[in-house]
């Protein structure tokens, strides 16, 4: 008998508790999606939007520090109010460069996902690797949580991590800890929408994934339901743009013409000619836009066929973007009301009449205003959808061969 | 006990897998037989705990079927008779992941694939992706991954199918190894009935959802009264000329000679024959069934 049997041995090491067998299926999905070259790129183009946050807020942390170079860089593109007390805007600016970080790194999380997540389900339904998975000791809740973590680490690649760290840097560069305190929420915020992210995204992929066994398809699916309802939401938005617009020009055509032939009228009866068309109309005509639309933001639904633009849309309302684009409009419109009181007194008659002020002009015009929980229940309705297709599709091996 | 079950029925639709099955099997190598859909696959995914029955009970390893599902997944290792090796991935880390997903931490796995893939002798080809490999290595690899976490109970579902002579007996002496010397008990599905009596000591027939029969394969395969085997010194032509005048069946398999005696007569008579032929008889043994003859009446009775 040998000394050492150099067969098989028998093992006696530690084995984890059940809770952590996702991460293993995670982990692993990772490893393999790595390899992917194209993938590995996107990653590495995921991160310039995240350079650009990096230097947007490290160049804010030396604007309130009033670094004569950085201020006097930034002082003809921001409102005067804002240079004159940064730190009074130091959470609208954090705010507002996260949301466009964001919405920037929406689109690489859209790439990431069309490379990564089209094989997730499928490759194993293709290889009938299933019985790798459910002939161990894991659920089919274990299997999709750790299906949903590699969708996870990828978001947390392009979006969550990058926020991360170009929070740390902002605070670095601000030299106060009180920043800490004034930007946490938007820390939260971006942990917040990471997760709501990868939920959305990492269930719907998953389901597609599971829907067949060529990741082809999926990738295909997963174009179309982003670019058809981008698509779809555009066409919309354009048609109400173009409706209130017309509709809005007709009215002043017909105020127009009514005047003129009133003017005319009279004119003939006085011996004068037709009175000219005011020449402020067209800028009431613009103010009037604005507000109609604004008005019609309240409700405006046209945005909800798109994926992304939910996703948006949860991710203002977590940052609280509207709020930040309200503060910056004040600013704006302050410093508007400044220069056209003298020109109103001095160039009265001759200068068509300034729009009223608004502060939430910006706000407006950039937030979505229709309510957030509109796209909550969208999203919520197609996690649903996901998880029923997942469940349906992915039935453990209680089924014939 | 290895596993026990009481009335199971599992049914799909209007199909009845498993019909009132019960059955009692002790700790060993079993092997479990049966024709295409006599239900081994269910009751394989049954004692895996992966499916829920209509009715019954039963226990794997002393674990309720229902309520430790998982415990029992994870003292037990399955090899599907389905490929399920995805490409992309070289042996050691298949077999790695299999590992981590029995809660191996992964250097723990790492350390433990080497050790395993080695024993079924793949340790030569570990780094190569495993869409290389062949048949057989597959199939070794599906076996190093149903045991690197040490399961007490090793369930191969079809182990040898489609695979040639050589990769089949290297796969048969695994499994063997691991019955009767590593301590680990097997239930080896199988059509093969010579690879299953190759390994086993147990079988379980099943037909339509129940037992047909079980037991030792050694008390199954039943003595003949009147058929005998004989093996002799010189060509057994001119002695089965010899018995068949004496009103013998003489049958020639391999280089033995089954003879059927004629009724009420006893194995006096062959020594008789061969005295008087002046032949010698080296081997004489009173036949028993072969497995196969066991599967085929187990079937045909039911």
């Amino acid at each position: 008998m040998p000394i050492f049997d150099q067969g098989y041995q028998h093992w006696k090491g530690p084995l984890a508790g059940h809770a952590w067998r996702w991460f293993a299926i995670a982990r692993h999905g990772v490893r393999v999606q790595l390899r992917s070259r194209i993938l590995r790129v996107m990653l590495l183009l995921g991160w310039l939007p995240a350079l650009a946050l990096v230097v947007a807020v490290a160049l804010w942390g030396l604007v309130e520090q009033r670094s004569a170079t950085v201020v006097g860089l930034v002082s003809s593109i921001l409102p005067a109010d804002m240079l004159l007390d940064p730190r009074a805007y130091r959470t609208t600016f954090w705010t507002l460069a996260y949301s466009q970080f964001f919405k920037t790194e929406m689109f690489f999380v859209m790439i990431a996902v069309v490379v990564a997540g089209p094989g997730l389900i499928s490759r194993d339904l293709r290889f009938n690797a299933l019985p790798l998975y459910f002939a161990r000791p894991l659920t089919r809740f274990d299997y999709f949580l750790g299906k949903l973590g590699v969708i996870g680490a990828l978001v947390a690649a392009v979006a969550v991590g990058p926020a991360l760290f170009a929070y740390v840097i902002g605070v670095c560069f601000s030299l106060d800890l009180s920043v800490v305190k004034d930007t946490y929420r938007v820390l939260l915020g971006s942990l917040a929408y990471g997760a709501i992210i990868t939920l959305s995204v990492g269930t719907l992929v998953l389901a597609l994934s599971s829907l067949t066994r060529r990741s082809l398809y999926v990738g295909i699916a997963w174009f179309g339901l982003w670019w058809i309802g981008e698509a779809v939401a555009g066409v919309l938005i354009g048609i109400q743009v173009v409706t209130i617009q017309s509709e809005l020009q007709r009215e002043l055509v017909e105020k127009a013409n009514a005047e003129a032939a009133q003017a005319l009228d009279h004119g003939a009866r006085a011996g004068r000619g037709p009175r000219r068309m005011p020449q402020d109309d067209w800028f009431r005509l613009e103010a009037q836009r604005e507000e109609a639309m604004s008005a019609a933001a309240r409700t405006n639904w046209r945005l909800l066929p798109s994926f992304t633009a939910n996703l948006n849309r949860l991710g203002e309302g977590l940052l609280d973007s509207d709020a930040a684009w309200v503060q910056v409009g004040r600013a704006t419109e302050r410093a508007r009301q400044v220069v056209d009181q003298p020109m109103r007194l001095f160039g009265k008659g001759s200068q068509p009449a300034a729009p009223p002020i608004n502060e939430r002009r910006l706000a407006d015009q950039i937030v979505p205003q229709y309510p957030w929980w509109w796209s909550g229940a969208v999203l919520a309705g197609l996690m649903g959808i996901s998880v029923w297709i997942l469940s349906r599709r992915i039935k453990s091996l209680d089924r014939l061969k | 006990m290895l596993f026990e079950l009481h009335d199971v029925t599992k049914t799909y639709g209007r199909i009845t897998a498993l019909k009132d099955l019960s059955v009692s099997v002790p700790a060993g190598a079993v092997g479990l037989l049966g024709p295409n859909g006599a239900g081994k696959t269910t009751l394989i995914r049954t004692l895996l705990g992966l499916i829920t029955v209509d009715s019954g009970g039963g226990q794997v390893l002393d674990m309720d079927i229902h309520a430790r599902r998982l415990d029992i997944r994870q003292a037990v290792g399955f090899v599907p008779e389905d490929e399920c090796l995805f490409p992309g991935v070289p042996g050691v880390e298949f077999v790695s992941y299999a590992g981590e997903l029995c809660g191996m931490s992964t250097a723990d796995a790492m350390q433990r694939v080497h050790e395993v893939l080695n024993y079924v002798g793949l340790g030569e080809a570990r780094y190569r992706n495993v869409e290389s490999y062949s048949t057989g290595m597959k199939q070794r690899l599906k076996l190093a991954s149903a045991i690197v976490h040490d399961p007490r109970l090793l369930v191969l579902d079809e182990p040898t199918n489609g695979m040639d002579p050589a990769g089949r007996q290297e796969i048969l002496e695994l499994a063997r190894d691991l019955a009767h010397n590593k301590g680990m008990s097997l239930l080896f599905s199988s059509h093969l009935l010579p690879d299953v009596e190759a390994v086993c000591e147990q079988v379980v027939v099943l037909g339509r959802g129940q037992v047909l029969a079980e037991g030792q394969i050694q008390d199954l395969k039943k003595l003949h009264a009147s058929c005998y085997e004989v093996r002799l010194k010189a060509e057994p032509d001119r002695f089965a000329r010899r018995l068949l005048e004496a009103g013998c069946d003489a049958e020639p398999r391999d280089d033995l000679l089954v003879v059927r005696l004629p009724a009420g007569r006893n194995e006096r008579l062959l020594w008789e024959l061969a005295a008087s032929s002046g032949e010698q008889i080296r081997y004489l043994r009173p036949q028993r069934s072969t497995l196969e003859e066991v599967f085929l009446q187990a079937v045909e009775e039911n």
